[in-house]
């Protein structure tokens, strides 16, 4: 019994495709970026600009928007996932931070339709 | 199942199969309870080593068999583990969605693969329609798929690791006749 060379194909392939199997789940159209924090979503603009969190979520959090993309610079979780996501600015990228409860993520928009089309 | 027959002589194909049903049943609901206490660096993922009594009942057995070795698991770990309702509306459709993708991968190329490549694609479907129910039926947000690439990258490691496991069990279960 050992590995057969499809495996390794197989298993490259799975890997490659970790990366696009978000592009499922997420519809395309106009962006928006949102900011989800425990109080509810807020629009945020896309000019340049550097926002702190600390009002809205009560943590020492830096939000930076910068050429049409957003990341959380700083963040005094523990993991820091939400930091070394990084840049998001394709539709349904997202920069999450679950201990903090907080989210910066590029609506598009027919997300929040939920129907593709509804016939009458 | 030909080689299976050999092991014990007195039961009949039937009761054989039955058994081994059985056996890898138990064997995915200990190790699904065991891995709750074995944690990974991403939050709520978990192993997937019950997987390893599904690809056991894929490889040796038939498609009957491992869809039921796959819903006993699937119903009796949130059982004995708690939080029932939330476990088994996430979980149940992921473990029945990987089963059959698996099975059908293992029918269609079996010859080609081991279950390796089977368990590292079960494990990336498992995760991928666990994300999916949990977006439809709880986050509701396209925020959660934003999480999606870390935990399918290392659900996909993990599966290579159980599905080499179930490999070397399958290796030693055909020596040992």
């Amino acid at each position: 019994m050992k590995i057969k060379a499809a495996d390794i194909v197989v298993i490259v392939l799975l890997f490659i495709s970790v990366f696009f199997i978000k592009n499922l789940f997420t519809p395309s159209g106009a962006p928006s970026l949102v900011l989800v924090t425990e109080n509810g979503e807020k629009n945020i603009p896309f000019h340049n600009h550097l926002y702190d969190l600390r009002e809205e979520t009560g943590h020492a959090m830096i939000l930076e928007v910068k050429d049409g993309r957003a990341r959380i610079k700083e963040s005094d979780c523990p993991a820091q996932i939400c930091v070394l996501t990084g840049w998001v600015s394709a539709c349904g990228d997202a920069a999450v931070c679950i201990p903090n409860k907080v989210a910066v993520y590029v609506r598009c928009e027919d997300d929040d339709k939920g129907l593709d089309a509804i016939s009458r | 199942m030909s080689d299976v027959k050999m092991m014990t002589k007195d039961l009949t194909p039937y009761q054989d199969r039955t058994a081994l049903i059985g056996v890898f049943t138990a064997l995915s609901i200990v190790f699904g309870i065991a891995e709750n206490f074995i944690g990974l660096p991403l939050p709520g993922l978990r192993l997937g080593l019950a997987n390893i009594g599904i690809m056991l009942a894929i490889t040796m057995l038939d498609f009957k068999a491992a869809f039921a070795v796959a819903f006993l698991k699937a119903i009796i770990v949130p059982l004995v583990t708690g939080n029932f309702i939330v476990k088994v509306s996430i979980g149940l459709p992921a473990t029945l969605a990987s089963t059959f993708l698996m099975l059908t991968y293992f029918k269609l190329c079996g010859r080609f693969i081991t279950s390796v490549s089977m368990g590292a694609l079960g494990g990336l479907v498992h995760i991928t329609v666990q994300f999916f129910m949990a977006g439809i039926l709880y986050i509701q947000s396209p925020a959660i798929y934003g999480l999606l690439p870390y935990f399918a990258a290392v659900s996909t490691a993990c599966g290579i690791f159980t599905g080499y496991t179930a490999l070397m069990i399958n290796g030693y279960l055909k020596r040992s006749q």
